[in-house]
């Protein structure tokens, strides 16, 4: 027996949410990335720093 | 429980809180104060330093401050949504959770005090974590609910920002720094009793124990004038420590003089016994309330006049 067909939601909304909903998850989502490339190249800049310090 | 497509669904809302509502937690006006006394601290150490290793300290100081309002918020939501004044804030208005923001604000509390000790020092590491500690556990969850004197004793956590910029900058923290850190406890007092003087209805709706609440305005009209007449010889003592020069001995002379005399008017005066402005109002003009507000916009200034003196000649000294 075949099973009925389920609508897929569109690849631009996975979770069929409200439009304000995927807009504010979105924006989180920018901000995390953001945030972890920050942290990344702040404790790249960091260690330089200290390895410089340590090397003079 | 499965979807139609047989993917595991959690039972959750889904969340309708924006990258702005999760900045918004972290205080940015207060945040800004925060930088600006750190920033004095670590300058007025006289200490040369690494000029990016400076940033990531004032960096640091400026995540942990966020960090604290994040948990006052997480904390203080039931509150918060009594009041006119912060109501609309994130977790009160229903769009962040105080779970996702008390977890918010602790990871960024471990962040900025391990980053502050592996990159600067652990002294002022220590400092900041006492910091972060001192405003969401002891004043947040303890003092502001139970005491009048909540801001005094809590004052501390919003006047030891300096003293974790200059032991960023030295290792230490010597009589000096904690001379700053004393004028924005001393100043604290005045600043927050001459706003609640005009606002009172507000705390006392939601339950909050401010002194013209428990005590009455005339208290703290009182207790007010007793403060403004420490803090204006306390504000003037780094001249004689040799931290202030003469631009600094200029401002706080006279900042010091006009505090008093707005603190002694507004102690001759019947603000805050009225509160006939209507439910509507916060912020509108009330019977009397003119030498309150003043007071609180002179408070404003006078501080961040005396911190910009001292970073002027101190950054004038560092740059020479």
């Amino acid at each position: 027996m075949r099973e009925p067909a389920v609508a897929k939601p569109p690849a631009s909304n996975p979770f069929n949410e409200p439009p304000e909903v995927a807009r504010a998850r979105r924006s989180r989502s920018w901000a995390i990335a953001l945030g972890l490339l920050a942290f990344v190249a702040l404790v790249f800049i960091v260690t330089l720093l200290r390895l410089t310090h340590n090397v003079q | 429980m499965t979807d139609a497509a047989g993917m595991s669904k959690v039972e959750r809302t889904p969340s309708p809180a924006s990258a702005r509502d999760y900045i918004s937690l972290l205080k940015p006006r207060v945040m800004s104060l925060v930088i600006f006394t750190a920033l004095t601290g670590l300058v007025c150490a006289d200490m040369r330093m690494d000029p990016v290793l400076a940033a990531i300290a004032i960096l640091c100081i400026a995540v942990g401050a966020g960090a604290s309002g994040a948990l006052n918020m997480a904390w203080d939501a039931d509150i918060d949504a009594k009041m006119r004044r912060t109501r609309a804030r994130p977790v009160p208005a229903g769009r962040v959770s105080r779970g996702d923001a008390a977890f918010f604000g602790g990871m960024l509390s471990l962040f900025a005090v391990m980053l502050m000790g592996l990159a600067v020092n652990w002294t002022a590491a220590g400092l900041l974590a006492f910091t972060i500690l001192f405003y969401a556990v002891v004043y947040t969850m303890w003092l502001k609910r139970s005491t009048p004197q909540n801001i005094v004793i809590g004052g501390l956590a919003g006047a030891l920002p300096p003293v974790v910029g200059w032991a960023a900058a030295t290792g230490t923290a010597p009589l000096n720094a904690w001379l700053l850190c004393a004028i924005i406890f001393m100043w604290t007092p005045p600043h927050f009793w001459a706003l609640s003087l005009y606002t009172s209805g507000d705390y006392a709706r939601a339950g909050v124990p401010m002194m013209p609440v428990v005590k009455g305005a005339k208290s703290t009209r009182l207790q007010i004038l007793v403060y403004s007449l420490i803090l204006a010889p306390l504000g003037f003592a780094p001249v004689l420590t040799g931290l202030g020069g003469p631009v600094y001995a200029a401002v706080s002379g006279f900042g010091g003089l006009l505090f008093v005399f707005l603190a002694v008017r507004l102690f001759r005066s019947r603000a805050g016994e009225q509160d006939d402005a209507g439910e509507g109002v916060l912020y509108g003009p009330k019977a009397d309330a003119r030498p309150a507000r003043d007071l609180f916009a002179v408070s404003i200034l006078y501080l961040f006049a005396l911190f910009a003196a001292l970073l002027f000649e101190h950054g004038l000294q560092g740059g020479a």
